[in-house]
């Protein structure tokens, strides 16, 4: 896990994706993936990925870094390939025992994962360039609105806030315990399965108690700071849109309505 | 039973904008009945290098060995017999616990081997006496009623259970009072004398390990130092100081009083053995 990338890591760089207001940031992602998603011919499909790419491009981040935040994913996305590939029907291209392969699943294969693919790009780079505080800012600015209707906006960002920020510091908290455990010759590997869930015990006990413990400490910890909700709460870094945001989220705009445009003559 | 180190390098998160080197290049032996204190800064690999002695974390250069058999991270056979000889008691131990009552806290790592009944129960009262926990009074006490000192006893105990012939702890006084640090420092020295098993603890309090081991050993950035015994630091003294590194308070005034010209027969290894050098020198001055 330490020589690893942790996923939704945010990697610090001074570009022009990450200069972007995190709230255009993210409309302009679900634009662009709602593109994906419409996009009917593969000349569209490879244009997006072009885009895309270029995106990657500005924002500084070493292509190996984009790379070890897709790895996760590969084997999945194979798989989906897979599927698509076998279960298409269609015209027969290749017949090996019960395996046939269609030129129909084959055309479904590769529009499928050259779209899959650009939305597991998209989203890593959202998460590649945002902070966490940033994006939770932006959810809760633009979710602003349904507070009228008695939604609890800044609770809910809050909590997710929270969540987010304590994520790294669980995982290696059971990280450690169960290393610790490791050395008692609990092996969560092997044995039977009444055996191994017992022993997971091991690690799921002392992880529930430390974090019960530990959101106990921070409310005290909240409360005694004087946070009590949304009520007269500002913002230090209040977010601004900037020439660029507006520039980005109208190219995104733009490549939807393109794609729109075709939607329905294709397949 | 001897653990050596030779070359020992690692890294975290390699190959990523977080890499940080914790350890370069270093090598020790701990050998049979040695208790040895490491200490550094904060980030001067002092967790990981007892990581890398537990074989929990695996070097990225360097060598490992257990008497004369190297550890492969490849071989699980290997790996397992240095588990079973090292016992890792990790920074706050007791936060592992996890059973309702004691006993069955203790018995988990014996029972995880496969003994018997009668052979986890032999283990139970064997580690409980070890930690100084009296079966009678302890053993079907709930865990979490226990002070914590004696929590932390109770989480070394379950790892004796294990019977391990080296016994490494990071930070072992952390959160304790002074009794309960004395209590479980007491129960080492015994195990250490007694039962000849070797023990091993990292701690960023230097004057509490200059105290308590026989052997010190500096890490600074990663890099071993000094590998010394305790008990002669005035010989190393100028080492010490070249090196920056700071002195406890009590080595302070000792250096103070030679450069005024006072003379020690030994080094005072804590405040009370440094008074006492001061009152036997006034004595002696006075004759």
């Amino acid at each position: 896990m330490n020589t690893s990338l942790i996923l939704g890591q945010y990697i610090p760089e001074k570009s022009l994706i990450h200069e972007l207001d995190p709230r255009s940031k993210i409309i302009g992602t679900a634009l662009l993936s709602l593109a994906v998603f419409l996009s009917a011919f593969p000349e569209e499909q490879l244009f997006i990925l072009f885009l895309v790419m270029i995106i990657i491009l500005t924002s500084k981040i070493s292509m190996r870094i984009h790379y070890l935040a897709l790895k996760p994913f590969l084997f999945i996305l194979a798989l989906a390939l897979l599927i698509q590939m076998l279960m298409t029907p269609g015209q027969e291209l290749i017949e090996f025992y019960f395996i046939k392969i269609t030129v129909e699943g084959l055309q479904a294969a590769g529009s499928l994962g050259l779209r899959l693919l650009t939305l597991l790009i998209l989203a890593n780079l959202l998460s590649l360039t945002t902070t966490p505080m940033a994006f939770t800012a932006a959810l809760e600015r633009m979710f602003r609105p349904l507070g009228k209707w008695g939604l609890p906006v800044h609770e809910l960002v809050m909590v997710m806030n929270i969540s987010l920020r304590f994520i790294p510091l669980l995982l290696e908290e059971a990280e450690r315990i169960r290393k610790a455990q490791l050395g008692r010759g609990a092996d969560f590997r092997q044995g039977k399965l009444l055996g191994r869930i017992r022993r997971l015990g091991a690690v799921i006990i002392p992880v529930f108690r430390l974090s019960i413990y530990r959101a106990e400490m921070i409310a005290t910890a909240m409360e005694s700071r004087g946070y009590c909700g949304a009520e007269g709460r500002t913002q230090l870094n209040e977010l601004r849109m900037k020439a660029f945001d507006y520039v980005y989220i109208i190219l995104s705009l733009g490549m939807c309505l393109l794609v729109t445009m075709t939607w329905g003559r294709g397949c | 039973m001897s653990l050596y180190l030779e070359n020992i390098s690692f890294t975290y998160q390699s190959g990523t904008p977080f890499e940080k080197t914790a350890l370069s290049g270093v090598s020790l032996s701990i050998n049979d009945g040695d208790f040895v204190g490491i200490t550094g800064g904060s980030g001067s690999g002092k967790s990981t290098l007892l990581q890398v002695l537990s074989g929990l974390l695996f070097p990225f250069a360097g060598k490992l060995c257990l008497d004369t058999e190297a550890i492969n991270p490849g071989q699980k056979k290997s790996l397992n017999r240095l588990r079973r000889i090292v016992g890792l008691v990790f920074q706050f131990p007791e936060e592992q616990i996890f059973e309702l009552q004691v006993y069955d806290e203790i018995a988990f790592g014996p029972r995880n081997l496969g003994f018997s009944r009668s052979e986890v129960d032999e283990r139970v009262r064997e580690a409980m006496n070890h930690m100084g926990l009296g079966f009678e009074k302890y053993s079907l006490r709930h865990c979490h009623s226990l002070s914590s000192g004696e929590k932390r006893r109770l989480a070394i105990a379950a790892i004796l259970a294990m019977q391990p012939q080296i016994l490494l702890l990071d930070e072992p006084a952390a959160g304790l009072d002074y009794e309960g640090w004395q209590a479980l420092l007491q129960r080492l020295n015994y195990l250490n004398r007694e039962k000849g098993i070797s023990i091993v603890m990292v701690s960023h309090h230097y004057q509490q390990l200059l105290a308590s081991c026989p052997r010190i050993i500096l890490l600074d950035k990663g890099r071993l130092i000094l590998d010394a015994a305790s008990s002669s630091w005035l010989e190393y003294l100028d080492f010490l100081m070249q090196q920056g590194w700071e002195l406890t308070a009590s080595q302070e005034l000792v250096y103070r009083l030679m450069q005024k010209g006072w003379e020690f027969a030994s080094s005072p290894r804590s405040p009370e053995e440094t008074a006492w050098a001061v009152v036997d020198f006034i004595r002696r001055s006075r004759k």
